[in-house]
């Protein structure tokens, strides 16, 4: 009796199911997520807003994937990876190829000759020569899309500023400029350094890891942040690591650079 | 024994201390005794010209080296630190945030209104309860200068990410309470950003107790206030000690 009533209510229940899966209702809270992230440009070295630009979501708002991260992080480390050892084999070890025990009677395990490499100092197993590859492969999408994961990672920890001054709602100030470059204060005056130092200090980033992803080189600002080059970063767009966006307090990145990266890690 | 071998040393050529002379002919030269070309005077005349000034104008004063060492004062990297942030100081900048920091909701709510009104041409608002501002921002322009205008007047940077989440003027106003007002944001650590701070006043429940947090420098101060105050007792009690072995006596 019980078993019917279990069977007919279990028949109910899917018949539910069915009738809700075929009916495709929307939800009443669903909304189509935005398509654009608003960005501010700013100019340099003050940061001071010039305007908005909208940026596609699917380049600063990507959802986080630490999963394809550290396969990107992995993947460029391994990359990196000189393979310059050079431990020797049991041929090019050093010692004789005498038997060190007689093969029976001494008591004692059997023993090959002391460049065994289960023996202390004895050769390496498995030895290799320099140059040793250690490269791994990732596909190229999944490189791209842990790079744009990177850039929304620091977009919504707010370390990102983007630096430009095309169409912009206000002026730029005297003071500034709209590309990562640093000026003296004047022609006379080899100052540069202590511009951008005031730059450090003004926002409180000293002692900070910076990165500046720049989109051509910049003389000025490479000469002047020599002082501070063990926490300034500066790398040409088309050389940035994921590493490199991982590793940063503080992102400056110029427009145009980010157009390129944005162009060219679209999937 | 060492003594005697150093003298030795000078007037017999030690083949294992000197070096070798290769003028073999000054062999055959009749050593000379030494003579000083300076008189030798006793130590007590020595001191007395000194004492009486006799000496000074002898004294080469070319050959004095100064090193830092030398010096009564402060030290020469604060020197030149204090001298070099000197001139950082000079250095122009263009300032466009307020170095005055947000403390309150009051001062929030007249930045607010003040930033709507010098940003919206066509309308005004006179409190914070005016329901425009509860309405979302008409253009993305209107929304630029007003974002820029309250990170100008706060001293905060609004993150692009914020910004462009917050919809209405209010919803700025409860961004910048929740974060700034409440000193979340100065407790932020970026070393730590996922924190969590703990307050007394989170808890009602009695048997709930909290460790409020204190600060490095609050600590420092602390202690430092306690090791002066224990030196002014142990001064005091020394100064008694004396005193009383003094009336002992």
């Amino acid at each position: 009796m019980s078993l019917t009533r279990t069977s007919g209510l279990l028949s109910r229940c899917m018949r539910g199911i069915r009738m809700q899966s075929s009916q495709s209702k929307v939800l009443p809270g669903a909304a189509l997520p935005p398509a654009f992230t608003l960005a501010t440009l700013r100019s340099f070295p003050s940061l001071e807003p010039l305007t908005f630009v909208p940026i596609p979501a699917t380049v600063l708002d990507a959802p986080l994937r630490r999963d394809i991260l550290w396969k990107a992080v992995v993947y460029e480390n391994d990359n990196k990876r000189v393979g310059s050892s050079n431990p020797p084999g049991r041929s090019e070890n050093g010692y004789s190829r005498r038997k060190l025990l007689p093969q029976k009677g001494s008591g004692k395990a059997r023993a090959g000759d002391a460049n065994s490499p289960t023996r202390h100092n004895g050769a390496r197993a498995l030895a290799r020569s320099a140059p040793n590859d250690y490269t791994t492969k990732l596909p190229q999408k999944v490189y791209s899309q842990a790079f744009i994961n990177a850039l929304s990672y620091q977009y919504r920890r707010g370390n990102l500023f983007i630096i430009g001054g095309a169409h912009s709602l206000c002026e730029t100030h005297d003071l500034d400029v709209n590309e990562l470059e640093i000026l003296p204060t004047s022609l006379d005056n080899d100052d540069g350094d202590l511009v951008f130092e005031k730059f450090l200090q003004e926002h409180e980033l000293q002692k900070q890891n910076l990165l500046f992803i720049i989109n051509a080189p910049r003389g000025g600002l490479f000469r002047y942040s020599e002082p501070f080059k063990e926490n300034v970063n500066i790398v040409q767009k088309e050389f940035v690591d994921v590493n490199d966006i991982l590793k940063a307090r503080r992102i400056f990145v110029e427009l145009e650079a980010l157009e390129y990266l944005a162009v060219t890690h679209s999937i | 024994m060492l003594p005697n071998r150093i003298a030795s040393c000078g007037a017999k050529r030690s083949l294992h201390v000197s070096t070798s002379n290769k003028d073999f002919m000054s062999w055959f030269k009749k050593k000379q005794t030494a003579k000083p070309s300076v008189p030798i005077k006793k130590t007590e005349e020595v001191i007395n010209e000194v004492e009486s000034g006799a000496r000074g104008a002898e004294v080469p004063l070319s050959r004095l080296k100064l090193t830092e060492d030398f010096f009564i004062g402060k030290n020469a990297s604060d020197l030149d630190r204090r001298e070099r942030q000197s001139r950082i100081n000079e250095i122009p900048f263009n300032v466009w945030r307020s170095s005055e920091k947000l403390n309150s909701s009051d001062a929030l709510d007249n930045i607010l209104i003040e930033s709507y009104n010098s940003t919206h041409s066509r309308s005004q608002v006179t409190g914070i309860a005016d329901e425009k501002l509860a309405l979302p921002f008409t253009d993305l322009a209107f929304k630029f200068h007003f974002s820029k205008a309250i990170q100008s007047a706060t001293g905060t940077l609004i993150t692009d990410y914020q910004i462009t989440r917050l919809q209405t003027p209010i919803a700025f106003r409860d961004y910048l309470l929740k974060e700034v007002v409440s000193g979340k944001l100065a407790k932020f650590k970026d070393s730590e950003p996922n924190a969590i701070e703990l307050a007394k006043g989170n808890y009602s429940s009695d048997s709930i107790h909290v460790v409020e947090d204190v600060r490095p420098h609050e600590r420092k101060k602390r202690l430092s206030k306690i090791l002066s105050e224990v030196e002014a007792l142990e001064r005091e009690a020394a100064r008694q000690a004396v005193e009383e072995a003094r009336q002992a006596a």
